[in-house]
């Protein structure tokens, strides 16, 4: 999955676009270093000592990792789930439309 | 995709169904002939269905991947349905019975894709209304097939079980029932009770307070169309954001984690 989203980060530098994790990893002294290896750059909040069962994805009723939400320039969530072609996508749509 | 029903495929096939504790008394039933005895009867169709289900392993392991696909939406339904359906037939003729719940507990919770999962869940229901053990079927009837008939069956239930913690449990499922069939106005009523009356009902972990409440924000915060609910929180260096910094922006909001 870090490959995709790798290249959707890239891909679209310098456009009106974000991609911001919800970690759930428990130790984030040990997730530092698969930061640094995979080269993560987009910015993710952490879910707490608790991981999966932290406060952001109990609020938000997370069930599986990964779940995506896409939200579009006025906050508002337009789709749930599409992940690899679909995410993009969900993503290039949202962005012409902003642009129209 | 094929991963995980690869995944599925062998927890089913590796694991045994789990013995079933012995439980309190039940109408006992017609003193029977020893090699009739409907609990031999049930363990001999349990050891059969063990046996096809790894000799099915066996084949998907050395299948390739067109067969793989065959072999779990076609195979293992059928395989399910066919050990289903003389479950069935047994539990039926001794209703009521440990062996018929025994029975119909494997048919509900194990016979993946098994078309008459619907009946044995119905016959359940009917036979073992005030068992206090019904909670746990309620769970699982939680996550689907979502039908009319199991929401009735869900009402009676409610109304006629003394034990608040089953009524609890098939309210919570009533609400998932509702979900799935795409009745908001149900979901919110049965859930909204959920959240009132059963809070301290406890659930696989924990109790089902902070998972109705889950539930209710996914409903009336997080469908399409809606303004996302913000996000506040420490970054992975520690650093404070907010999700509502990024307005103006498309955002993809991706729950992730390295495992």
């Amino acid at each position: 999955m870090y490959p995709h989203e790798r290249s959707l980060v890239k891909r679209l530098a310098g456009e009106p676009f974000a991609l911001i994790g919800v970690n759930s990893d428990k130790d984030l002294e040990k997730l530092q270093d698969v930061l640094v290896e995979e080269n993560i750059t987009w910015r993710s909040f952490w879910n707490g000592p608790d991981g999966t069962g932290g406060p952001i994805s109990t609020q938000w009723n997370v069930r599986g990792w990964p779940t995506i939400y896409i939200l579009d320039h006025e906050g508002k969530i337009r789709f749930k789930g599409p992940r690899g072609e679909a995410m993009d996508e969900a993503v290039d749509q949202l962005l012409a439309e902003m642009k129209a | 995709m094929v991963l995980c029903s690869s995944l599925l495929f062998t927890v089913s096939l590796a694991t045994a169904p789990p013995p079933m504790e012995p439980t309190a008394p039940c109408p006992a039933p017609a003193r029977v002939q020893a090699d009739d005895d409907p609990a031999d009867l049930l363990e001999d169709i349990m050891d059969e269905y063990q046996e096809a289900n790894a000799e099915l392993g066996q084949k998907y392991r050395s299948a390739d991947a067109a067969d793989r696909k065959q072999i779990i939406e076609v195979e293992l339904p059928k395989l399910s349905e066919s050990f289903a359906q003389r479950v069935l037939k047994l539990t039926s003729a001794h209703r009521g019975t440990d062996v018929a719940w025994d029975g119909l507990s494997w048919i509900v919770g194990r016979a993946r894709g098994a078309a008459c999962q619907g009946d044995a869940l119905l016959q359940m229901f009917k036979d073992f209304g005030k068992d206090e053990r019904i909670g746990d079927i309620c769970l699982t009837v939680a996550r689907g097939p979502f039908t009319a008939d199991t929401v009735k069956a869900l009402n009676k239930l409610i109304k006629d079980s003394p034990h608040k913690d089953v009524r609890g449990r098939a309210t919570f499922a009533l609400a998932m029932q509702y979900k799935g069939l795409e009745d908001q106005k149900g979901f919110i009523k049965q859930m909204s009770l959920v959240q009132k009356k059963y809070a301290d009902v406890p659930y696989t972990r924990g109790t089902l307070g902070p998972v109705a409440e889950g539930a209710m924000f996914e409903v009336e915060r997080l469908q399409i169309g809606m303004v996302a609910p913000d996000i506040a929180g420490a970054d992975l260096q520690g650093v404070d954001f907010k999700l509502s910094d990024y307005l103006g922006k498309v955002v993809v909001i991706d729950f992730w984690g390295n495992w």
